[in-house]
C-alpha cells in the first residue's frame, strides 16, 4: 500500500516536473522526391516532364535577376499563411559555372520544400519551445530554346548537393 | 523528500509563475562542423558548392556594395581581380516571456526579441578556384518593441 502510494507519488510529480510537446509542421511548397530528381537526365529530360513530375516549380529565373517568391505555409490544412522568400538568382547559376553565351536561354527552375518544426519542453517553472527549419532544394537548369534539361542540383537537407552531370575532381 | 517535491510542485502549480524560453532557427546554411573543414588555400570552390549549395549572396569586385564585403579580407588582397565573396548564413529569433497569473487574471512580459545572425565570408580566388581566406561574424539585432500580453482572470 505504501509502495504504491509512493509509485503514484513519484510518478505524479514527474508529471509536473517535465514534458514535451510537438507542434503542427509548417510546411512549404510540394515534397521533392528524391527518386524523381534521379529520374532527370540531363541532355533528354523536357521541361514539360519536369512540370509532370514536380508541378509548377517556385520560380523560373534568369542570371543577374532578383526574385521575391510569396508562396503559403501550410500548418495543417486549413490553416495556411503567407510567407516571402527573396533571392538573387546569381547565386544560383554558381552551381553551373562561368556566365556563357548561351545564358540568352538559359533559365533555372528552382523548386523547394520548407518544413519547421517546433517542440515545447515543459518543466516545473520554465518553458522551452525550439523550432527548427529543414529545407530540400532543386535548381534545374533548362534551355528554353531547346526545352531540354541540360544540368541540375539537388540538396536535401543535412547533405551534400547531388549533381546531374557529375563534376570533375577539379577545382572549379 | 517526496513530500517536499510535491508541495513544491503544488506551490508552483497555485503561484502560476513561469519563465517561457523561445528560440526559431530559420534555414540553417552552415554549421560550425563544416566551417571548421574548410582550409585556405587547400579547399576548392567546387568542395564549398558541393557541401554548403548555392551561397545567399557573392560579390565580386566592381559590383554593387562589393567594397563593403571585400574590406574584410583587406589583409589578403581582398578585391583583387579573379576574386569572389560568397556568403552563407544561419538566423535565428530568439525572447523569454515572464508570465504570472493567479485569481485576479496575469499576463505575460516578453523580453525584446532579438534576431542572431551568423555569416561565413568566404574569398575565393577563381583562377586557382581555391579558398583564399574566410570569416564568421555574428550579430544581434532587436526586433520590435515591448508588449505585454495580458489576459482576465476569473469573473
Amino acid at each position: 500500500m505504501m509502495r504504491a502510494a509512493r509509485a503514484v507519488g513519484v510518478s505524479l510529480v514527474a508529471l509536473s516536473l517535465g514534458g514535451c510537446l510537438p507542434s503542427f509542421a509548417l510546411k512549404t511548397g510540394s515534397p521533392v522526391v528524391e527518386e524523381q530528381v534521379r529520374g532527370i537526365v540531363p541532355g533528354t529530360t523536357t521541361k514539360g516532364e519536369l512540370f509532370d513530375r514536380f508541378g509548377p516549380p517556385t520560380a523560373i529565373v534568369g542570371r543577374d535577376e532578383v526574385a521575391v517568391v510569396v508562396t503559403p505555409a501550410t500548418y495543417a490544412a486549413p490553416y495556411r499563411k503567407e510567407s516571402t522568400y527573396a533571392f538573387d538568382a546569381g547565386t544560383f547559376y554558381e552551381l553551373f559555372g562561368a556566365a556563357g553565351a548561351t545564358d540568352e536561354y538559359r533559365r533555372i527552375y528552382f523548386y523547394r520544400h520548407v518544413v519547421s518544426r517546433k517542440m515545447t519542453y515543459f518543466m516545473l517553472l520554465a518553458m522551452y519551445a525550439h523550432g527548427d527549419t529543414k529545407s530540400d532544394r532543386l535548381w534545374v537548369l533548362v534551355d528554353e530554346k531547346t526545352g531540354v534539361v541540360e544540368d541540375y542540383a539537388y540538396k536535401k537537407s543535412g547533405v551534400p548537393v547531388a549533381f546531374g552531370v557529375p563534376r570533375r575532381s577539379g577545382t572549379r | 523528500m517526496l513530500a517536499a517535491a510535491c508541495a513544491a510542485t503544488l506551490a508552483a502549480g497555485l503561484c502560476g509563475c513561469a519563465v517561457i524560453g523561445e528560440q526559431y532557427v530559420f534555414e540553417r546554411q552552415f554549421t560550425d562542423k563544416q566551417v571548421r573543414t574548410i582550409r585556405n588555400g587547400e579547399t576548392t570552390k567546387k568542395e564549398l558548392l558541393d557541401r554548403l549549395g548555392p551561397p545567399s549572396a557573392v560579390a565580386r569586385p566592381a559590383g554593387a556594395g562589393a567594397d563593403n564585403v571585400f574590406r574584410r579580407f583587406a589583409a589578403t588582397t581582398g578585391a583583387a581581380a579573379g576574386h569572389v565573396v560568397y556568403c552563407y548564413q544561419v538566423s535565428a529569433l530568439e525572447w523569454a516571456d515572464f508570465c504570472a497569473y493567479g485569481q485576479g487574471g496575469g499576463g505575460c512580459i516578453p523580453s525584446m526579441p532579438v534576431t542572431k545572425n551568423r555569416k561565413l565570408w568566404i574569398l575565393i580566388d577563381e583562377t586557382t578556384g581555391r579558398v583564399v581566406d574566410r570569416s564568421v561574424e555574428e550579430t544581434v539585432q532587436q526586433e520590435k518593441g515591448l508588449e505585454v500580453w495580458p489576459w482576465l482572470g476569473p469573473a
